[in-house]
C-alpha cells in the first residue's frame, strides 16, 4: 500500500519534472524577436499594457510604422496603441482585434487597407512572427485555423517545440538572454521607430488584378461588423507611400465598400502635400515606409481628424496617463538620438 | 518507479523531437525557401530578351547582366517588413530587371517591357494590336498569353485588343 503511494507521488513528480524540462526546452528553443526580426515582439508587448486606449491602429507595416502614440498623447492627449505585425493580414487585423476587444473597448479603430490585396496566406514566416507572441485563447485559435499555409501544423503553434526543436543546434547569445525575459520592450506602444533617410525615386510597376481579392473584402466586413457590434467606430485609412502601389481601382472598391457601411476611408497618398510629408526626407526605404519625421507629421495630422471628428477625450492631467507617456517619452526620445548618431 | 519515469520522459521527448518541420518547409519558418534545382540560368529557351544586343533572360546571374548593358538609371530595393529582403529592381531605358538573391547568388526573376521604345526579340511591343502578336509567336502562343519555355514564363496583358503588359518571370513547377 505504502509503496503503491509512493509510485503515484514518483510518477506525479516525473510528469511535473518531464512538463518543466519540456517547458524550458521549448522556451529556448523559440525565436526570440528581440535583437532580430524585432517586428515578431510586436504581438505580445500588447500584453503589458497598464493602461487602456481610445484609439487601436490594425493592420500592417503601414500602421506600426507610419503612427507614433507618443506623437498622438503629446499633442492631442490621445492614447492609442498599434496592434500591427509585419505583412498582418486582413484575418490576422481581425483577431488582433478581436483579442484586444476581450480585454478594452476603444471608442476607434483605424485599420490600414493595404494587406486586402491578399486574398490568401502568404508565408509561414510571417504568421509565425504575428501569431507566436499571441496569448492563448478563442482569437488566437481562430487566426491560426485560418492563417497557415500549405504543409503547416496547427499543434506546432500551439508547442512551439513540434516547429522550432531543430534550432537547438543553433542556438544565439539571445535565445539565452532572453531565455526566461522579454526583455526591454523593441516598441512604443506598437510604433516601430527607424531615423534613416532614403528618398524615393523609381517604383517597379506591377501586374495586378484591379478587383480586390473577396477573401480579403469579406474579412474586412467581418471586420465591421466586429467594431459594429462592440460600439468601436472603424476608419479605413490607406497610409502614405509609394510602394507597393495602391491601385485606383482598389481606391474605388474601398471608397465604395467605406459609403455602403457608413464608415470614414481616408486615402492618405493624396494627402501628402497637406500633411507635409516630403518622399525626400521622410521615408527610410525609397518611400515604401516612413520614418519618424514623417511618422511624427502623419499623427499630427491625422490625430487633429481623430479629434475633431470623433470628440476624443484629451488624457493630459490624468495621472495614470501623464506618468505612462513620460516614461514613454523619455525611452521614445532616447531611441530617436541613438538611432540618428547610428545613421 | 525509475523505470516509469524514464518511460515517460522518453515519450515526451519523442513526441517533442521526432516531429520534425512538416514537408515543403524550412526548418527555420523565418528563412526564405527557395527551391534551387528549380533554378538554372540560360534555359530560357526562346523566351529571352534583348537589349543593346545583350541577350539575356530568367535566371541569369545579375552580374554578368549588368556588366553588359549599359549603366541603369536608377534602382529600386524591396522592403519587407521584416526580412531583409534582397530584391532589387534596375531601370534602364524602355524596361526594367527584378532581381534576387538565390542561394547566394544574385539572379535576374523578372524583366518587364515599360513602354512602345522597346520590343521583344519576337517584335512584341507594348501597344501591338493583339492579332499581330500571336502571329508573332506562332510555335509558342497556344490561345493565352502565358507563354513557357523551359524556366521561363511570359505573360503578356492585352486590354481593349492591344498589348498592355509584357513580363517575363520564372515558370512555377516547369521543368
Amino acid at each position: 500500500m505504502k509503496r503503491k503511494g509512493f509510485t503515484v507521488i514518483g510518477i506525479l513528480l516525473s510528469c511535473i519534472v518531464c512538463f518543466g524540462a519540456l517547458t524550458a526546452v521549448s522556451r529556448l528553443t523559440a525565436p526570440k524577436y528581440h535583437d532580430t526580426l524585432i517586428d515578431g515582439h510586436l504581438t505580445g508587448e500588447y500584453y503589458d499594457e497598464t493602461t487602456d486606449h481610445d484609439v487601436l491602429f490594425i493592420g500592417d507595416c503601414e500602421v506600426f510604422e507610419h503612427f507614433s502614440p507618443v506623437t498622438l498623447f503629446n499633442e492631442y492627449g490621445i492614447t492609442s496603441y498599434i496592434r500591427g505585425g509585419a505583412q498582418q493580414l486582413a484575418w490576422h487585423s481581425y483577431y488582433m482585434l478581436e483579442d484586444a476587444l476581450k480585454t478594452e473597448t476603444p471608442k476607434v479603430a483605424v485599420f490600414n487597407v493595404l494587406a486586402l490585396k491578399y486574398g490568401e496566406p502568404q508565408s509561414e514566416a510571417y504568421n509565425r512572427l504575428n501569431l507566436d507572441g499571441m496569448r492563448f485563447g478563442t482569437a488566437k485559435l481562430g487566426a491560426i485555423r485560418v492563417s497557415m499555409t500549405e504543409g503547416e501544423d496547427f499543434m506546432s503553434y500551439l508547442f512551439p517545440l513540434l516547429r522550432y526543436h531543430d534550432r537547438i543546434t543553433a542556438l544565439t547569445k539571445e535565445d539565452l538572454t532572453y531565455w526566461f525575459s522579454k526583455g526591454d520592450p523593441v516598441s512604443f506602444k506598437g510604433y516601430v521607430m527607424h531615423t534613416g533617410v532614403d528618398p524615393a525615386t523609381e517604383v517597379p510597376q506591377e501586374n495586378y488584378d484591379p478587383k480586390l481579392p473577396e477573401t480579403s473584402m469579406a474579412w474586412l466586413a467581418k471586420i465591421a461588423d466586429l467594431c459594429e457590434q462592440n460600439g468601436v467606430a472603424l476608419v479605413l485609412i490607406k497610409s502614405p507611400s509609394i510602394y507597393p502601389v495602391w491601385h485606383a481601382e482598389w481606391d474605388d472598391e474601398i471608397a465604395a465598400f467605406a459609403k455602403a457601411r457608413g464608415l470614414r476611408y481616408d486615402n492618405l497618398i493624396a494627402e501628402n502635400d497637406l500633411i507635409g510629408i516630403d518622399m525626400n526626407t521622410d521615408t527610410y526605404d525609397q518611400g515604401q515606409h516612413l520614418n519618424v519625421s514623417g511618422a511624427e507629421k502623419l499623427s499630427r495630422w491625422f490625430g487633429a481628424i481623430l479629434q475633431s471628428e470623433y470628440g476624443l477625450t484629451d488624457h493630459r492631467g490624468e495621472a495614470a496617463y501623464d506618468a505612462d507617456y513620460a516614461a514613454l517619452t523619455e525611452r521614445y526620445e532616447n531611441e530617436k538620438q541613438r538611432l540618428s548618431e547610428g545613421n | 518507479m525509475k523505470r516509469t519515469a524514464i518511460l515517460l520522459l522518453a515519450a515526451l521527448m519523442l513526441l517533442a523531437i521526432g516531429c520534425g518541420a512538416p514537408n515543403g518547409q524550412t526548418d527555420d519558418p523565418n528563412a526564405v525557401f527557395v527551391d534551387p534545382n528549380a533554378v538554372r540560368g540560360g534555359e530560357y529557351g526562346e523566351l529571352y530578351f534583348e537589349a543593346n544586343g545583350v541577350r539575356f533572360g530568367i535566371y541569369d546571374e545579375t552580374e554578368a547582366v549588368l556588366s553588359a548593358l549599359p549603366a541603369y538609371r536608377s534602382t529600386f530595393t524591396g522592403q519587407s517588413c521584416a526580412f531583409e529582403t534582397e530584391d532589387v529592381s534596375y531601370f534602364f531605358s524602355g524596361f526594367e530587371i527584378t532581381t534576387n538573391v538565390i542561394d547566394g547568388v544574385s539572379r535576374v526573376t523578372a524583366i518587364r517591357l515599360d513602354d512602345d521604345t522597346v520590343k521583344t526579340p519576337q517584335g512584341l511591343y507594348i501597344g501591338m494590336p493583339e492579332e499581330d502578336a500571336i502571329s508573332a509567336l506562332p510555335a509558342l502562343y497556344e490561345a493565352d498569353w502565358n507563354l513557357v519555355d523551359g524556366t521561363a514564363l511570359l505573360s503578356v496583358t492585352i486590354v481593349d485588343g492591344a498589348v498592355y503588359g509584357i513580363t517575363y518571370t520564372p515558370a512555377v513547377g516547369e521543368d
